[in-house]
């Protein structure tokens, strides 16, 4: 079995003259459950489905299960399970409808699917629409957003995918279906070899389910590592000075930094523990503070544009 | 296997349009033969003989390119509705699926329209209700207007898959339906016009799998 | 069993670094005795909707600090404390939480021998709750 299920080379696409992805490299081994984040617009969707062979790349390429995505054989598309941006299916099917059309596309039985083929296990489907509270006579297009989603689910874990893709899953979900959909990951995570590739806004989701963070800014891939390794990396250190502050800051993986008064907040990426107490000791610092931050913190201090103002704050009252 | 599941994924629309088809041919035809019988006794005394179904033939026109443009706006739909990604990302060829639809078509014009259309020709040729019973000629030219409809399908489907940004671009496909159309009223015969027929289905047909295959969705 | 092991997704503490404080407090309170058993990685993983890598993280760290031990097919068990190597890192770590509990009662206005007379007897407190927890389970 080929070692890493997504592979991307120097992937590109412009829209007119402004690149929507920007010559993104990949490399994700099987197994690995991706965390796929980015402010809105970074070009996610776009990434995806270069991946998925929707789009044509400007330049460059990329591979899903050793395939070339602008050449996805029907056999590699089975073993995919793709839930697009939106959960948007058939309106005038009911979902027992869908269901027929969607497993019509797999083996029959997951047990006589041979291996490498997925089958469909139509067992687990109706056992997560009726765990959902739905059934087989209602349309589609009397759901909600929230029920349409688990329709959505349950077709794309049915047949056990070996590389799901979820384009923003849970956009617009309340918390209770968004954890039905971290659960049924969990599930799958458990399935040898199974490997995940998610997009999502809420990075507490992330935190909880995902090995690796892919973070993309711009169309450009800013971050690509463990969770772990995010979140070591991305410090928030606070600085206290007695006397003057230095003009120019120089220290090792500074991001931006903010001044106020005497005080030098500074974002730094990949900075040793030590050389930031030396800088300190250096700069006559008078006490500095590593601030505790969450990921969603990290995130949003990774992915800020330099030179940012604070958000402006209402003047007070007299 | 899966080009039925294909199929079935259209029966809704096949079937609902078919049903429109019935309604239309069969119930206005109705009356328009029975008022061609009543011509019929009219005009013999005045010595013209013109087909008894002369008066079915724009209403199969219109019920074809009707049920032909239904049928094509299901390519406008999927990009609206933002269905696309859910068809196309399946276990079979992009061709496949473009076939399944184009079948769906067919199968909805044949069946449908054309079933409706040889039963109104059969109650038509029914002894004793004309005195001139219509010729097979007739038979055939009501087929020509059905691939009307189809003609209609690829030129609503090129329209609706077209990735222009002009819209005199993106419609381009109907507005070619549209000349075929007037091209085959004013063909002087039959066979003439099933030329004009056959392009206006072929040439669209081409550019449609063309786009279909290679655009971004 | 895994009820009492609860994560707060989206803190500023690492989720297995969680896992790993829940489990030690627990068994430095006495819930847990020497060779019961953990929840399975997968059971927790699925009860606490968190990847099962996340999991194992935490029990290794758990085993590498001499809390628990591994027996292959098996599963995890609670070790015993007599077995437990020196962990100079979280007793390291022990020592600076020391030293903030030290700056909070000085900041108070509180004594040295204050602090220590406070300190002794929650202690006492705490190992008496325990002594009581083991009654009720053993």
């Amino acid at each position: 079995m080929a070692e890493y299920v997504l592979e991307a080379q120097g992937l590109t696409k412009f829209y007119g003259s402004k690149p929507a992805v920007d010559h993104i490299d990949l490399k994700i081994p099987r197994g690995c459950v991706c965390g796929f984040v980015g402010r809105n617009g970074a070009g996610k969707t776009t990434a995806i489905k270069l991946m998925l062979g929707f789009l044509k790349p400007t330049a460059g390429s990329s591979r899903l299960l050793g395939c070339d995505s602008q050449n996805l054989t029907p056999a590699i598309r089975q073993r995919i399970g793709y839930a697009a941006e939106g959960h948007h299916l058939f309106r005038d099917a009911t979902i027992g409808n869908l269901a027929g059309f969607h497993s019509a596309f797999f083996h029959k039985q997951l047990a006589s699917a041979k291996q490498g083929e997925a089958g469909w296990d139509g067992k687990l489907f109706w056992d997560m629409i009726e765990y959902f509270g739905l059934s087989k006579k209602q349309k589609i297009k009397k759901l909600s957003n929230g029920q349409r989603a688990q329709v959505s689910l349950a077709l794309t874990l049915a047949p056990n995918p070996e590389l799901l893709i979820m384009d923003d899953p849970t956009l617009g979900l309340d918390a209770a279906i968004r954890r039905q959909f971290l659960e049924g990951m969990i599930e799958l995570i458990m399935h040898q070899g199974r490997t995940i590739l998610f997009s999502s806004h809420i990075l507490g989701d992330i935190d909880r389910v995902a090995d690796r963070i892919i973070v993309l800014d711009k169309g450009v891939i800013r971050a690509n590592c463990t969770i772990e390794q995010f979140r070591t990396a991305v410090k928030k250190v606070r600085f206290v000075f007695g006397q003057s502050m230095p003009e120019t800051v120089d220290i090792e993986g500074l991001l931006h930094s903010r001044r106020a008064d005497k005080e030098l907040e500074m974002v730094l990426v990949g900075t040793a523990d030590e050389k930031i107490a030396e800088w300190a000791k250096s700069a006559g610092v008078e006490e500095y503070q590593i601030i505790k931050q969450n990921l969603e913190d990290q995130f949003i201090e990774y992915t800020a544009p330099i030179g940012q103002i604070r958000p402006f704050a209402w003047e007070a009252k007299q | 296997m899966k080009f039925l599941a294909l199929l079935r994924g259209q029966l809704g629309g096949i079937i609902g349009t078919g049903i429109g088809q019935i309604i239309l041919i069969l119930g206005c035809g109705y009356f328009a033969v029975t008022a061609a019988t009543q011509f019929e006794r009219f005009s013999e005394n005045f010595g013209s003989a013109s087909s008894p179904l002369s008066g079915v033939g724009p209403l199969l026109i219109f019920a074809s390119i009707l049920c032909g443009s239904i049928l094509g706006l299901q390519f406008w739909l999927m990009s609206y509705r933002r269905t696309w990604h859910f068809l196309l990302h399946r276990s079979v060829s992009r061709v496949t699926i473009l076939l399944s639809m184009i079948t769906a078509a067919v199968l909805t014009l044949v069946v449908f329209t054309g079933g409706c259309w040889t039963l109104l020709f059969l109650y038509a040729s029914l002894p004793g209700l004309f005195v001139l019973p219509p010729t097979l000629q007739v038979y055939f030219e009501g087929w020509l207007f059905i691939s009307l409809g189809l003609v209609f399908f690829m030129g609503v489907a090129l329209s609706g898959i077209s990735t222009a940004k002009f819209y005199t671009t993106k419609l381009f496909g109907i507005i070619f339906a549209g000349i075929i159309l007037i091209v085959t009223f004013m063909s002087l015969d039959i066979f003439r016009a099933s030329i004009v027929i056959a392009a206006g289905i072929l040439i669209p047909a081409v550019q449609l799998f063309s786009v279909f295959l290679n655009r971004d969705f | 069993m895994a009820l009492w092991i609860q994560i707060t997704p989206g803190s500023d503490e690492p989720i297995y670094l969680q896992i790993v404080e829940q489990v030690g407090e627990t068994i430095a309170k006495g819930q847990l005795a020497v060779g019961d058993k953990l929840p399975a990685v997968r059971k927790l993983a699925s009860e606490l909707v968190i990847n099962p890598n996340t999991v194992a993280r935490a029990y290794t760290i758990l085993e590498q600090t001499g809390l628990v031990t591994t027996k292959t097919g098996s599963g995890t068990f609670v070790a015993n404390p007599a077995l437990r190597s020196k962990d100079t890192v979280g007793i390291n770590m022990l020592a600076d939480r020391m030293d903030s509990l030290i700056v909070r009662g000085l900041n108070l206005g509180l004594e040295s021998q204050d602090i220590i007379a406070m300190f002794k007897d929650r202690l006492e407190k705490f190992i008496k709750t325990r002594q009581g927890g083991r009654r009720k389970n053993g």
